[in-house]
């Protein structure tokens, strides 16, 4: 492998890493990250800060959760410990049922559904029972209700970013991102996620890729053609950047064969961005864990 | 704030204070529905600048050459936003622009403190508590906080030079354009009521810088803490 060969891990990956126990995940996508040096592991900081997203809104319902079932509730305090055992259990038992209930009534639009989030949730409420058994009301109510809940959102996440750094290298580059000289090459790569995304649209898919994924396909043609990088693996869990990838390569290639610039305006930028795509691999984590095995 | 407002508050036997007011002195605006619009469709457009602004602000705010590179982005998308600034940049000396800045994100820090606790208990006892907002009011006034020590430090070699010749212009234009934007979600929902759509995302931009900031040696009360160590440290010295 080359010096300047990459990994760069996906949103969906870092999730599978982190929370690999508590998604039941195969222990091979660990090993994977782990065989990586810290140089050839390579995270976007924005694909980090939607990770962060997710836990974010997934704490936020979990403090919900407690404050409309037990801090809102009249003697709480009161309680024996059998007792709130009891009401611990009865909550953990509906959390599935709870967690939709709170999302529709007050987060509707705000929150996006999604599995990981109520799995996380989840996760976070039962390691907090032994905390809401334990702790005074006062303090509970500064942590779950108030300002503490920051402190605690950050001291966590801190914590999972540690983990993150020791392994892989946290990639910024802002001058890269925002250098006036190359967006001749860039409007052709926006005009072909566009295509991508109108042809999504007319055969009626309704998950089209969202604006980050947008800017992360940007910035690794950015990464490729700054020469940061000779070669990049882009490992996802799911297909939504090969396809990307794909349809902007033949708009690419629409042009250089002048189907799509009679005129052969934009030919030369084609060609450029066309070799600079090619250097980009998509790959499935699940490719890549099999492709270890052999 | 208008004398209605106020002598409801205090009719109330709430706060004296309304939480709007750091908000509104820090930004005018005049209609509050347009600048949501206004600000959802900069989002949308603008969002890989925001995200680097907050974080290089918060991390880097010495580095002059990635300041201006950031800063000239910030200008193509401030334009109508600006007006709603109070803060002007042109004849104005760069020492006083800078005391001005300063002067105003003190007095938006006390105001937002001294509210702080009233509007979650507001929020928490509406008919619509929502975690997402109480949670985003927290993270702003951490941001703004932040900002506001990290500037103190700035040294202004030269404060009788014109700002828009002087060097460290830069992260204070930044500066105001991310307290103004970020702000506006609070003052949104304190006038409307309304959650802004993109809280979430905005949240995590500001947590991240948050934490990016953070030398991290938690305090031991801190529940973040054990669930981390809880959740991630224990499963692997298990092993």
């Amino acid at each position: 492998m080359s010096q300047n060969e990459a990994f760069f891990l996906d949103t969906n990956i870092l999730i599978k890493w982190i929370y690999r126990e508590i998604l039941n995940e195969n222990p091979a996508v660990e090993y994977f990250i782990n065989s990586l040096s810290k140089g050839q592991c390579v995270i976007l900081p924005i694909n980090l800060r939607e990770f962060e997203t997710i836990i974010y809104d997934a704490y936020n319902i979990t403090s919900h959760v407690i404050y409309e079932k037990i801090l809102s509730k009249q003697g709480w305090d009161k309680l024996g410990v059998e007792d709130k055992l009891r009401v611990l259990e009865d909550i953990r038992k509906n959390f599935e049922q709870i967690y939709e209930q709170i999302l529709t009534k007050y987060y509707n639009g705000q929150i996006l559904p999604g599995g990981i989030r109520r799995i996380l949730a989840k996760r976070f409420f039962i390691e907090l029972e032994g905390k809401l058994i334990d702790s005074n009301l006062e303090a509970l109510r500064n942590h779950i209700a108030l300002n503490q809940r920051t402190d605690d959102l950050i001291d966590y996440i801190s914590g999972i970013e540690n983990t993150i750094r020791k392994n892989c290298t946290i990639l910024n580059n802002i001058n890269l991102l925002f250098n006036d000289d190359i967006i001749k090459e860039n409007q052709l790569i926006y005009e072909g996620i566009s295509k991508y995304i109108s042809n999504l649209k007319s055969k009626r898919y309704n998950k089209t890729p969202s604006r980050n994924d947008q800017i992360i396909f940007v910035y690794l043609f950015l990464l490729l053609r700054g020469r940061i990088y000779d070669k990049i693996v882009f490992i996802t869990d799911d297909n939504d950047f090969e396809r990307m990838h794909n349809t902007v390569l033949n708009h690419l290639k629409d042009i250089i064969n002048g189907n799509a610039d009679l005129r052969g305006d934009f030919k030369e930028y084609a060609i450029e961005a066309n070799d600079i795509l090619r250097k980009l691999v998509i790959k499935g984590i699940n490719d890549l864990i099999t492709q270890q095995k052999r | 704030m208008t004398s209605n407002n106020l002598l409801g508050k205090i009719n109330d036997e709430k706060s004296l204070t309304d939480p709007s007011f750091p908000l509104e002195e820090y930004y005018k605006v005049p209609n509050i529905e347009k600048m949501r619009d206004y600000l959802v469709k900069r989002y949308e457009e603008n969002l890989l600048i925001i995200y680097e602004s907050v974080l290089a602000l918060i991390l880097n705010p010495e580095d002059e050459d990635k300041l201006k590179t950031l800063s000239k982005e910030v200008e193509k998308i401030k334009e109508n936003f600006e007006l709603y600034n109070s803060i002007l940049e042109n004849n104005t000396t760069i020492g006083e622009y800078v005391n001005m800045t300063m002067d105003k994100l003190q007095k938006l820090i006390d105001g937002l403190k001294e509210n702080e606790e009233e509007f979650y208990k507001e929020v928490l006892n509406s008919d619509n508590p929502n975690f997402l907002i109480t949670t985003y009011y927290s993270l702003y006034l951490r941001f703004v906080t932040t900002v506001y020590l990290k500037l103190h430090k700035t040294n202004i070699t030269n404060p009788n030079i014109k700002t828009k010749d002087s060097r460290i212009k830069d992260v204070f234009n930044i500066t105001n354009f991310l307290v103004g934007f970020f702000g506006m979600p609070i003052l949104i929902y304190i006038k409307k009521k309304e959650v802004f759509p993109y809280i979430s995302e905005l949240s995590g931009a500001l947590l991240h810088a948050l934490v990016a900031d953070r030398t991290p040696i938690p305090s031991k009360d801190s529940l973040g803490y054990y669930l981390f160590s809880k959740i991630h440290v224990v499963k692997n010295e298990s092993k």
